[in-house]
């Protein structure tokens, strides 16, 4: 994936990335707990996978017993045992 | 959590079903609209999830719009519990006046507490408060606590510092103790010292004035034994101090005790009744009937038992009286017996009367008639004799 201007910029001037970047951010609690920011939308739900919308990719979320706790204004909070992450962009 | 959960239940939410040919579109559009879903969860292409009652009433267009089918499953929180209890008056009520009577309640202290007191008791505290106006239960909004700080301290010279907070339906006295100051007993005025028992001078030492009794004088109560006028015996030119000195005399006490052989004494035939009343403030209701006494010769007890709600006292309390029968009977004593009692009572009473005492001589002896026995006692006590009188007056 190409890096925009403004990323470039960030990138230079050591700004935080965050920023910048039209991605979501990630932060996962030992493999019990994900808290998603910047979810655009559920593609598919189910309790060993799910797939979601993050408006410039896709991300995976494989493991069992999973569940969405919360879900309001593009904020995720999903419960589980989680396996694996895959990042698609 | 725990506050949004509390939140959740006080406001009510529902647990709902999310069918159709895609539910997930519903889920990603309620999310954008600021509609709030919580614990969802997939079964069998079957979407379950809690909403708030509110987020429900929003939801129709949207479930028109994805063409999805919601069904409520279970509905949980106080506002239904409220509406299953609305035909309920008694409940209502009930709560009503569990409110009235918390907000009423708490309008008192009920109880002081004292803090920090080493020397100083509680009851001592207590009672310069109520002095003060402070009884319990007493309106909070009547206690002037800076009032009764500045009393307090004024009332009693031990207590150095005080703080007075009103804690819930409590009146917390936290106070600190200093140590007493030694009196000084200086003496300005010209001044004579007189004795003030009879007895035999046994040691005196003069710091002022002019000596006029020796060791081994007898005095007699009133007898000048220190003068103020320095040159007594030429009197008009004399000068006049203040007298200091300290003189140790040996006095006589006497002390007698007497056990008749007969006496009447009233015994109990351990025939009793109990009557209650309830009290409140001033008030008094009786839980009997009737007001006669069913004994001719009784004894009567009362106590009162403060009614408390974990360990804080209420107004209410309950008066317990016990109406004991007794009757009256004549006893004779033997010789042995009376000795006994008489020895007994003799020792507790010798035992007050020479507390403070420096007894240098000891003599008890009986003295028997028909009627009983007397016991006397004889004592040689040496002490500290002498009181200032003014020159002037």
């Amino acid at each position: 994936m190409k890096e925009n201007n403004l990323e470039k910029i960030a990138k230079v001037l050591d700004l935080p990335s965050e920023l910048f970047t039209k991605g979501a951010k990630i932060e996962i609690n030992g493999n019990t707990e994900m808290i998603l920011d910047g979810c655009k939308g559920i593609l598919n739900y189910d309790d060993t996978n799910l797939k979601i919308s993050t408006g410039n990719g896709t991300i995976d979320i494989i493991g069992s017993e999973l569940y969405v706790k919360s879900f309001l204004d593009q904020n995720m909070l999903i419960s589980g045992y989680i396996k694996a992450l895959e990042l698609n962009y | 959590m725990l506050f949004f959960k509390l939140l959740n239940l006080m406001f009510g939410y529902l647990h709902i079903k999310i069918s159709g040919k895609f539910p997930e579109r519903l889920l990603n559009i309620l999310s954008q609209n600021d509609i709030r879903l919580w614990n969802i969860k997939k079964i069998n292409e079957v979407y379950f999830a809690i909403i708030k009652i509110s987020d429900f009433k929003k939801l129709r267009h949207f479930v028109f719009v994805t063409k999805t089918k919601v069904k409520i499953i279970k509905k949980s929180g106080l506002p239904f519990l409220v509406y299953r209890y609305r035909a309920r008056y008694g409940i209502l009520i009930g709560i009503v006046v569990f409110i009235a009577m918390m907000i009423i309640l708490n309008i008192f202290v009920w109880d002081i507490k004292v803090q920090g007191n080493t020397t100083i008791s509680k009851q001592e505290i207590v009672s310069i408060l109520e002095k003060n106006g402070v009884k319990t239960p007493i309106v909070k909004k009547n206690i002037d606590v800076s009032k009764l700080e500045l009393s307090l301290k004024q009332e009693n010279n031990i207590i150095i510092w005080t703080q007075i907070k009103i804690e819930g339906v409590i009146l917390l006295v936290e106070i600190g103790e200093g140590k007493t100051p030694p009196k000084i007993e200086e003496i300005v005025y010209p001044s004579n010292i007189v004795s003030d028992v009879d007895g035999i001078i046994s040691d005196i030492k003069v710091y002022s004035g002019a000596q006029m009794v020796q060791k081994g004088d007898v005095v007699y109560k009133g007898k000048l034994l220190v003068s103020g006028i320095v040159d007594a015996k030429e009197k008009e030119s004399g000068m006049i101090f203040p007298s200091k000195a300290t003189i140790y005399a040996i006095t006589d006490k006497h002390l007698s005790i007497t056990r008749n052989y007969l006496f009447n004494e009233k015994q109990q035939t351990g025939k009793y009744y109990s009557r209650y009343s309830l009290q409140f403030f001033n008030f008094s209701v009786k839980l009997y009937l009737g007001n006669k006494d069913k004994f001719t010769d009784f004894e009567k007890d009362s106590y009162i038992k403060p009614l408390t709600i974990f360990s804080y006292e209420t107004p209410f309390a309950l008066k317990q009286e016990i109406t004991r029968e007794q009757t009256q009977s004549e006893f004779k004593l033997s010789y042995e017996l009376a000795k006994i009692i008489c020895d007994t009572q003799f020792i507790e009473r010798e035992r007050i009367l020479l507390a403070d005492e420096d007894v240098i001589k000891r003599d008890v002896s009986y003295i028997e008639d028909e009627n009983g026995i007397t016991c006397n006692g004889d004592y040689k006590i040496s002490k500290k004799i002498g009181i200032t009188q003014n020159i002037m007056n």
